[in-house]
């Protein structure tokens, strides 16, 4: 991360600089949106929560102090925010239930059906070379699963793995951050990336036969 | 294709599949939230502003034509707040006013009943002080150094006290001690004082005796052996108070004759006279020899 740092791009807002705050936005807005939409049931639902969490920020704003980086105060809050988010549902595991249940398992999406980036499967191949198309193929399905295994993960590993390998934070960061200790979100993060890994696997294998 | 997939693998493959971004319209509901934010602070400021204004407080400013400043800074905060109005209205959802905030609960000391209670309670000390405040007046009515005085002569006057009652105490010792040797002595030299003492001692019991049985046949009753018995029991009692009274008013008079007052020696010695007429005898030989010892 090159230019300002973000604290102080938040103490310029602070002062009144709008420019600071855009600049600020632009670096964190697309982790914390996907931190979101990798843990709650529906897109709605993470965009919800993410203007929620800017929101929160924006109005604490005026009374901001350097304490820690800024993006740990950034993930604290929306750490909280899903937190309150459970505790306002039912139970946990409904939310994850209806997760699951919503979600498409990608190993069921035919051929000549549109895949999320609107490209039907039959295009796609219809534009490559034999080899390379088979490798394309393959790739595109490991994202798939990846992306569904990372659903199917619990909680805990689940933000533990988003909060290290897309926010980039390190594990006493991570640690802190969630008040939890080193170890057992060392020991999250690796049980969570053996499951993945075991998932993915386990569905390419089943998409190949 | 292996089917073999390191983290490295899986996170890259995370990676490439992660392209999702928050939508065009989301961004700009935050942006346009924080633009509002800043512009409520710079309205704050600006409020704040005029009221230091309107109070004559900012010194910076000419207090000349200040009706005019303030009315335009007034038109400025209120194109402000409709601007902040309408931009709330627009971004329903990104409005900084928390809906359902409960109602400030006023404080104690501005409600009537908080003003009353504390009225009655200050009567109530007023009450009580002035209650109190004879007592306390008449507990220390003194000054200090009054007090301090009065404390100094207590302690001296228990000191005397003291001291007198530790000589008194020897004197009598010594008295007491003189008069030992000289029963003794008068006793060796005597004999027969002793055996006339006795006699007359039995004498002056029998005089008792018989007084108090002409007293009783006068008031016409019968004397009882029992009766009898208890007057001897007091004839005895009366002697021995009889003997202690002569042997202390003896040393009194020793004492008076070592501090040389033989006025209030002598004076004594008549009292014991006419008090004990019969043991004048003895009494006159007992005074000599406390004469002849002082001297």
């Amino acid at each position: 991360m090159t230019g300002i740092a973000d604290e102080m791009l938040m103490q310029q807002y602070a002062q009144g600089d709008v420019q600071a705050f855009s600049q600020l936005y632009t670096r964190h807005k697309n982790s914390l949106y996907r931190y979101f939409l990798r843990q709650v049931s529906t897109p709605e639902l993470a965009e919800e929560l993410y203007q929620e969490v800017w929101s929160k920020l924006i109005k604490a704003s005026p009374s901001y102090q350097v304490q820690s980086k800024f993006s740990t105060w950034l993930y604290r809050i929306a750490h909280n925010e899903l937190i309150d988010y459970y505790r306002r549902h039912t139970s946990q595991n409904k939310v994850f239930s209806t997760n699951v249940e919503q979600i498409e398992h990608p190993s069921v999406v035919e051929n000549g059906e549109l895949d999320q980036s609107g490209q039907s499967s039959e295009d796609f191949l219809s534009n490559t070379t034999d080899t390379t198309v088979e490798d394309d193929i393959y790739a595109t399905q490991q994202i798939k699963q990846v992306k569904w295994c990372l659903q199917q993960l619990p909680r805990e590993q689940k933000e533990a793995f988003l909060l290290k390998h897309e926010s980039g934070f390190a594990v006493n960061e991570i640690a802190l951050l969630v008040g939890e200790s080193h170890d057992s979100i060392k020991s999250r993060i690796r049980y969570g990336l053996n499951k993945l890994k075991h998932c993915v696997m386990h569905n390419m294998r089943k998409f190949y036969e | 294709m292996s089917d073999k997939l390191t983290d490295h693998d899986l996170i890259s493959l995370y990676h490439q599949g992660a392209k999702e971004q928050p939508s065009t319209d989301l961004n700009s509901k935050i942006l346009t939230l924080a633009e509002a934010q800043t512009n409520a602070t710079e309205q704050k400021v600006e409020e704040t502003t005029v009221a230091t204004t309107r109070l004559g407080l900012d010194k910076s400013k000419p207090n000349k034509n200040s009706s005019t400043d303030i009315d335009s800074r007034l038109n400025n905060v209120t194109s402000l707040s409709e601007h902040l109005i309408n931009h709330n209205t627009i971004k329903n959802s990104t409005t900084n006013e928390s809906p359902n905030k409960l109602p400030q609960k006023k404080p104690l000391y501005k409600t009537w009943y908080g003003q009353l209670s504390t009225a009655a309670s200050l009567v109530l000390v007023g009450v009580l002080y002035l209650q109190n405040l004879q007592p306390m007046q008449s507990i220390a009515p003194m000054s200090d150094k009054t007090s301090m005085q009065e404390q100094q002569q207590i302690e001296e006057q228990l000191l005397q006290r003291k001291s007198i009652q530790v000589e008194s105490e020897a004197l009598m010792e010594r008295a007491g001690n003189k008069i030992m040797m000289q029963s003794k002595r008068l006793s060796q030299e005597a004999p027969q004082f002793n055996t006339d003492s006795a006699n007359n001692s039995d004498s002056i019991n029998n005089a008792k005796e018989n007084l108090m049985v002409d007293d009783s046949a006068a008031n016409g009753l019968v004397i009882d052996n029992s009766v009898t018995e208890n007057s001897v029991a007091d004839s005895s009692v009366a002697t021995k108070s009889q003997q202690l009274n002569i042997t202390n008013t003896l040393q009194k008079i020793a004492l008076y004759l070592d501090k040389d007052e033989k006025e209030q020696a002598d004076r004594l010695f008549n009292e014991l006279l006419t008090n004990y007429p019969e043991m004048t005898k003895e009494l006159t030989i007992s005074y000599e020899v406390l004469l002849s010892e002082s001297k």
